[in-house]
């Protein structure tokens, strides 16, 4: 030891300070930064003194991976909370006002008006405007239905845009990180992009990160799919410009192998494009096929029934289809029926009917009138609609209710199970946030900066910079005065 | 003796002391020097026979030989510099250096920079030397410069490596059912997989190519393994695929342990389009109750890309960084040492030459016996003291200053004896 190496040691050591310094400065400039992971400057010996390295706070790579699942559950939930409450208003109403349950309501009470007294002329028209009014429903409500599907297709193809989009960012942080680590470059400042860019990720699709030497980083679908290895996957989709009914929409293919949707209220779906997939082909297609029912219930509780008693078959009545004049077969689901509804226009006075088939029966021929004199208040056959409208009808089970029951209550059922599935979807998107938001705490508690401890250090620091400065101050006096004995 | 033979005497004294002073004015002016070793002076007795007699002695006026060392082996201190160039030796080795004409030294000053043919020269001008790895791993010529070659990293431009080896280890889930569709092998637009990996492989020409790795169970315990060119892949699905697979293998699991059995294939090669043979190692392939989860997914190979910096490691093997982060190993830096480094001789640009007494020169590579470790991003200062070369001059200008006086003494004495006779 010499001087000299006094000297050197204490420049070194003031190297290091302002090193740690610059460490500390960073970390209170990106205090506020949620992406950021607090860098800690530590004091590494090496041959000859010792020299600051850069470390990145780590974070349990358990506590990581659950929180990244947690993420990707939790958008999945929400996106499905929330485009239920969409689809319910846009199918029901607010408070189901303009619900096929109630417009159903609506004309079984003007039913019974018009049976009571059937000669009155104003109650039958009230009752034809009343079923008028439920096929719109049913109508509007397939409508709806279709513009949702369609709509998922429009926020699938955006959201597959986007997922290729990042991980083409992916693609460039990842070689800065693997180029970095290699050549041992200070990576931090990429690696925190790269984590950001996968919680981006995640939330469109759930992903297993593995990590291959120089810290290059591989994505894996949960579902097995290679999403980026060396080079971003394709993510390809094919959106289907008009739905209809009987339209199934295109799947998502990552790398060439199809993204499957949850199933659910509480959804089993990870990630935006699962879910989207759940609510386009589950969710939709399931409040199709209870419209389908209930409109399949309407034409076959309201068929002209034989007058002769000659077994001639019921055919379609009041509510018909394209199908008719025959009825839809009992008890099995025909897709698409809710759209293709409508009033037929023999009882319809505004298209050149006659209203008076609704008290008599007979738009399929005289064997289908109950009231061949043409009584004005003749009403059996006015009570035998409203006693079949409280009838059971046997439902197809691949609706989200089946089984026998009234039409009436198979609505009200609908709704009530529509209204099931979005209080138990609202409910777990609260539990998945609040899972979600507490894993991201506790990764905060172990990443984040805190401002208090950056100060205590910055005051150390302080102290330890001093002292070397002191260190040098002094080797340079001692310096001077030998210096001085030069003479 | 006589008078005169006194003042001989502390003139070389005199002599040897500025001897000392120009050692200690020389190590000051290199005391930042990088790879400067210090010099330092050591004095013997020169003695002239006196009389010796029964009743008197007579003192024999001898002098000083003055004896000029160099403490090459005395290490000196690191300094960290950002320059990746930059090296320093802990330990005994030296670098082998070429001079502008060809001919090899031995130095420590290692702040190398690449010159405009891309060799690494130093501050004195001094190419480094090293053993080309193009064809393979080397072995240091143990006495001699045999083998050297001057370090130049200009000529390996773009180099491009084709993959020729992998490993992909995952768990395939044990309650798969068997499927009844046809098997991806039989090439079909209604052919069905279970799961499917992709991976980047690397053709002859560097170019990256992906390969579709598909899964699917055919019996308990049975995993058909289809590997395809993802090139020839039908737009969407995937199949049918425009040729037939690379490979198919049957994975052969034991279902009480859930790992391949002893006879199964384990692992399965094809050759890539326009590339090398690949053989992708599944040995550590597991079929447990758990989801498909791909553990470890790995292929040699490199794309071409320009070199766009340079690494030197401890051991002195000189990699060169590529633009998609791959690394290749182009030289391996050798260290010199000899017997006795302090012997040997110094020339301009703190080089030293083989001396005399120093032993012959052997090679080796850091890390190995005495040879010592490269320090990469590191200087070697030099090893003078400024504190105790400014306590050697003291003593070397009151030593000076002494004898000076015994000769003004001598000649004083001769003078009284001069002015005996008037």
């Amino acid at each position: 030891m010499s001087l000299t190496s006094a000297l050197q040691i204490a420049q070194n050591s003031l190297l290091n300070v302002t090193r740690q310094t610059s460490v500390v400065s960073r970390n209170v400039t990106d205090a506020g930064n949620a992406d950021y992971t607090r860098r800690q400057g530590v004091v590494e010996s090496s041959n000859l003194g010792s020299r600051v390295v850069v470390v990145r706070s780590g974070v349990d790579s358990q506590l990581n991976a659950a929180s990244l699942d947690a993420l990707s559950e939790s958008s999945a939930q929400a996106l499905i909370s929330n485009r239920l409450d969409q689809l319910s208003i846009s199918i029901n109403g607010l408070d189901g006002s303009t619900s096929p349950a109630q417009g159903l309501t609506a004309l079984h009470n003007s039913l019974q008006a018009y049976s009571v007294d059937p000669s009155n002329s104003l109650l039958a028209e009230s009752a034809l405007q009343n079923a008028k009014d439920l096929v719109t429903s049913l109508n509007s409500a397939n409508g709806s239905i279709q513009t949702f599907r369609t709509s998922m297709d429009v926020e699938l193809k955006n959201e597959v845009a986007k997922l290729n989009q990042l991980l083409e960012e992916f693609h460039q942080v990842n070689s800065d990180v693997t180029n970095g680590t290699r050549s041992g470059r200070d990576v931090n400042d990429a690696l925190d992009q790269r984590d950001a860019l996968l919680r981006q990720i995640t939330e469109i699709v759930p992903v297993n990160v593995m990590t291959r030497e120089g810290n290059d980083a591989v994505l894996v679908t949960k579902g097995g799919a290679t999403l980026f290895e060396t080079v971003p996957r394709n993510v390809t989709f094919d959106p289907v410009s008009i739905y209809n009914a009987t339209t199934t929409g295109n799947p998502i293919r990552i790398d060439g192998v199809p993204v499957l949707g949850g199933s659910g209220a509480n959804t089993s779906a990870g990630g935006t494009l699962s879910a989207m997939v759940q609510l386009r082909d589950d969710s939709g297609a399931t409040i199709q096929s209870e419209l389908d029912e209930i409109a399949r219930g309407l034409i076959t509780t309201f068929a002209e029934t034989d007058a002769t008693n000659s077994a001639l078959p019921p055919l379609a009545g009041l509510f018909t289809y394209s199908g008719a004049p025959t009825i839809p077969a009992a008890g099995v689901l025909q897709t698409g029926l809710a759209a293709d509804i409508s009033i037929n226009a023999q009882y319809d006075p505004a298209q050149g009917g006659n209203i008076n088939l609704m008290r008599d029966g007979g738009a399929n021929g005289a064997a289908y009138n109950h009231n061949p004199t043409g009584a004005a208040s003749y009403s059996d056959h006015l009570i035998s609609l409203v006693q079949s409208l409280d009838g059971t009808t046997a439902f197809d089970g691949q609706s989200g209710i089946g089984g026998s029951m009234s039409l009436l209550s198979y609505a009200t059922q609908s709704i009530g199970w529509l209204d099931g599935q979005r209080s138990e979807a609202s409910q777990a998107a609260a539990t998945k946030e609040a899972l979600h938001v507490r894993l991201a705490e506790k990764i905060s508690n172990q990443t984040g900066v805190n401002i208090d401890e950056e100060m205590a250090l910055l005051l150390q620091l302080e102290h330890s910079y001093e002292a070397s400065a002191r260190v040098i101050s002094t080797v340079d006096e001692m310096l001077a005065t030998l210096m001085s004995v030069v003479r | 003796m006589s008078l005169y033979g006194m003042m001989r005497t502390s003139v070389s004294g005199m002599q040897a002391q500025a001897n000392r002073l120009s050692a200690v004015a020389d190590n000051i002016a290199n005391s930042d020097t990088t790879g400067y070793k210090a010099y330092s002076t050591h004095f013997s007795q020169l003695v002239t026979p006196g009389v010796q007699s029964e009743n008197s002695a007579q003192v024999g006026s001898g002098g000083v030989l003055t004896d000029l060392r160099q403490s090459v082996s005395k290490q000196g201190t690191l300094e960290y510099t950002t320059s990746v160039t930059d090296l320093a030796i802990n330990g005994n080795g030296f670098f082998v250096v070429n001079d502008p004409s060809g001919s090899p030294y031995l130095t420590r000053a290692g702040s190398f920079v690449p010159d405009s043919e891309g060799r690494l020269v130093n501050s004195a001008g001094m190419a480094l030397t090293g053993y080309s790895l193009e064809n393979g791993p080397v072995s240091a010529v143990a006495n001699g410069f045999g083998g050297l070659e001057e370090v130049s990293i200009v000529e390996f431009d773009l180099i491009a490596t084709a993959s020729t080896q992998g490993t992909f280890t995952a768990n395939l889930p044990s309650v798969t059912v068997p499927t009844t569709a046809p098997l991806p092998s039989a090439n079909l637009a209604t052919s069905e997989f279970d799961h499917k990996t992709s991976l980047v492989v690397y053709d002859n020409l560097g170019d990256e190519q992906l390969v579709d790795m598909y899964f699917t169970n055919t019996a308990t315990g049975d995993w058909e393994v289809t590997v395809y060119d993802q090139a020839d892949a039908s737009v969407g699905t995937g199949f049918p695929y425009a040729n037939p697979a690379l490979a198919t293998e049957t994975l052969n699991f034991d279902i009480t342990t859930g790992s391949l059995t002893g006879a199964s294939t384990n692992a399965v090669s094809f050759t890539i389009p326009n590339g090398a043979a690949t053989t992708i190692d599944m040995a550590g392939m597991s079929q447990l109750a758990a989801d498909y989860t791909v553990l470890e997914a790995e292929v040699n190979g490199n794309p071409p890309s320009p070199i766009t910096g340079i690494d030197i490691g401890s051991d002195g093997i000189l990699h060169a960084r590529y633009g998609d982060g791959s690394f290749r190993a182009l030289y391996q830096i050798p260290l010199a040492s000899v017997t006795s480094p302090d012997q040997l001789t110094a020339q301009t640009g703190s080089i030293f030459l083989e001396g005399q007494d120093s032993g012959s020169v052997q090679i080796g590579f850091p890390g190995n016996g005495s040879f010592g470790n490269i320090v990469p991003s590191a200087l070697e200062q030099s090893n003078v003291d400024l504190a105790s070369e400014l306590t050697t001059m003291i003593q070397s200008q009151r030593s000076y200053t002494a004898n000076s006086k015994a000769f003004q003494t001598g000649s004083d004495l001769l003078d009284v004896l001069v002015n005996l006779k008037r």
